[in-house]
């Protein structure tokens, strides 16, 4: 006869759900304890980053050479980009991977019956979901005030055509870096030197992209830098002004200067080369780290 | 024809150059199926389901962890096959990890998180609903007797309360078959006791399968009735305790007083192969006849040792276990 209350052990017979709830269970928790690991860390960083990247939009929209809105819209999120990437990036992307491999907590996210995609996806979503905010703010001020200044806002359709393409943007800027810093990240058990890692290999890069373009005129090393390849493949995806809403045309002497000589494929395959070795970093030593546990 | 718990068929695992496990071959059958024992007041009068207690036993590096990984799948054998469940642990390595539970030797925590959050959250990736999982984590926790503590950060919990939280994260999702690695690492003697206790009554009589894999044979007497004893990556014996200990060979007990290197050196020069125990002064000598007592007794009298007690020896695991580690070293 069983008591009244009992409190002992009891079965459990409820029903599981299919696997993509798992990696939005580590996605959330992610989040969470990810905010509670640095909360002000988090505010100071996103406020600065995003301090420093509105300004570029206002910038670009005060230049009637560059009135087309694709175009502003891109250069806001390369440059809202860096920004997210040098600040918010570090203090979300470094302890993602490192810190559970420092506590030993692969062994019991791997003794349930998830897969290392799941986790690594779950991990991936938990940084973009810091990372996506601060990206959108600057390019979509720019791509508001943009459709604002042309003085056509009723161009409804063009509108949620350019909003629906940053959108898509969003993942295409952020998942490369995600990747990168999440395979620094799983390199090591100290974040700081995970964090450190990803800021100064991508200061290399923008750097060594700019000294090559610029000074030494090649514009083939633009194809270094990972924001200038988002900056690339936006201008394709979000929509050209309708003709009636440019003003002035954009500057011919500009326009040459920002073109490249190579197509937005380029760099498409770039961003997706650096994402999938950077997922395959991830998932290599998380497979190590599993084996040494 | 009751299912196959475990099996595992000529296991090799290397690690570059060791290995840590070589050509193991076993198999336990599940206990039979749960069944109707009568009738009472009109309703039917279940027994709980019955399980068996499994002890992985081994000195520290025989392979025990190793044993357990591939059986959850969470490494791949070098060569062989095994299976938990009845399910293969390459290509069913998920669905295996869906029904059995695994408790690591090292812990495992997610700092910054409650018992509460942590338990739910093992129970999530189990695929438990958000609901079902906060539910479910308070029920184990008040049943491993956490539930005063459960709002704490684990960061703040002591060592035999981080046990318990890693066998609710464990039991979350009331596997059918929970692997417990190490449970009583790091515990005090009364510590050691409760866990014990609480795996017992687990298998006992919640039904659930237990797989205990430890190198003290105290927590491995305690709990179970079936034994796997690993060493040096071999299987060294398999089967129920009582059966491994029957069969153990027959030793005479000897406690004695004097030079005992030279007693063992004496006995040996007489075909004679003693064996050490915890105890300086006692000694195990295996022989087939027990009343041939004359040789032990030539050999004490040639080295002036003092034989202060002579007896058949009882058997125990403690004396079995270390003649088969003995007997497989040579």
């Amino acid at each position: 006869m069983s008591g009244l209350f009992d409190q002992t052990y009891q079965p459990w017979t409820g029903t599981l759900q299919p696997r993509p709830f798992r990696f939005l269970a580590i996605t959330w928790t992610g989040v969470i304890n990810t905010w509670r690991r640095s909360p002000v860390a988090l505010l100071i960083c996103g406020g600065i980053a995003m301090l420093f990247s509105l300004p570029n939009a206002f910038i670009g929209m005060m230049m009637p050479a560059l009135s087309d809105p694709a175009f502003v819209v891109s250069a806001a999120l390369s440059s809202s980009m860096t920004w997210t990437f040098l600040l918010i990036m570090p203090v979300v992307g470094s302890g993602l991977i490192a810190n559970d491999v420092k506590h030993n907590a692969l062994l019991m996210y791997f003794s349930k019956s998830i897969h290392r995609t799941d986790y690594v996806l779950g991990k991936a979503m938990t940084a973009a979901v810091f990372l996506f905010l601060p990206l959108l703010l600057a390019p979509m001020l720019a791509a508001g005030l943009g459709l604002y200044s042309l003085g056509d806002l009723a161009t409804t359709a063009y509108s949620c055509k350019l909003f629906l393409g940053l959108m898509a943007c969003a993942p295409i800027a952020a998942l490369p870096g995600i990747a990168v810093v999440m395979a620094f990240s799983s390199c090591t058990k100290r974040t700081f030197l995970a964090g450190t890692g990803w800021v100064v290999l991508y200061l290399v890069l923008e750097s060594v992209s700019s000294i090559l373009s610029a000074a030494a005129k090649l514009k083939w090393g633009y194809l270094l830098s990972i924001s200038s390849n988002v900056f690339r493949v936006a201008k394709e995806i979000l929509p050209a002004a309708p003709t009636q809403m440019k003003l002035d045309g954009m500057d011919e002497a500009m326009k040459q200067s920002l073109e490249t000589p190579y197509s937005a494929w380029y760099s498409a395959g770039i961003l997706a080369g650096v994402f999938i070795i950077g997922l395959s970093i991830v998932i290599w030593r998380i497979a190590n780290a599993e084996r040494r546990s | 024809m009751p299912e196959s718990l475990l099996a595992v068929d000529s296991l090799v695992k290397t690690y570059g150059r060791v290995q840590a496990l070589q050509s193991v071959s076993l198999s336990v059958a599940a206990a039979e199926s749960p069944h109707v024992a009568g009738l009472v007041g009109g309703e039917d009068l279940v027994q709980p389901p019955r399980a068996r207690a499994i002890g992985l036993l081994g000195p520290n590096g025989s392979g025990k962890s190793t044993l357990i990984k591939i059986l959850l799948g969470l490494i791949d054998p070098t060569s062989g096959r095994a299976s938990a469940l009845g399910l293969d642990s390459r290509s069913q390595a998920l669905r295996i990890r869906q029904i059995t539970g695994f408790m690591p030797e090292s812990d495992c925590m997610i700092p910054r998180m409650n018992a509460v959050q942590y338990v739910a959250f093992a129970g999530r990736l189990v695929g438990m609903s958000a609901g079902d999982a906060l539910a479910r984590s308070h029920d184990v926790l008040h049943a491993l007797d956490l539930g005063e503590a459960r709002y704490r950060d684990i960061d703040t919990y002591s060592t035999g309360m981080l046990q318990r939280v890693k066998l609710a994260q464990a039991l979350v999702h009331h596997p059918r078959l929970l692997f417990l690695d190490e449970p009583t690492n790091g515990l005090d003697p009364r510590g050691r006791d409760e866990m014990l206790a609480l795996i017992r009554e687990i298998s006992r009589k919640k039904g659930i399968n237990v797989v205990l894999s430890s190198h003290i044979l105290h927590d491995v007497e305690t709990v179970c009735d079936e034994l796997i004893v690993l060493h040096r990556g071999r299987l060294v014996a398999s089967g129920p305790i009582r059966d491994i200990v029957g069969n153990a060979e027959k030793a005479l007990e000897i406690r004695f007083r004097g030079d005992g290197i030279r007693f063992r050196e004496a006995l040996r020069s007489l075909g004679m192969a003693p064996r050490d125990t915890m105890e300086t002064d006692r000694l195990l000598i295996p022989l087939s006849d027990l009343k041939e007592t004359q040789p032990v007794l030539r050999a004490a009298a040639s080295t002036g040792t003092q034989v202060r007690h002579m007896a058949p020896a009882e058997k125990n695991l403690e004396d079995v276990f270390a003649g088969l580690i003995e007997a497989a070293d040579k």
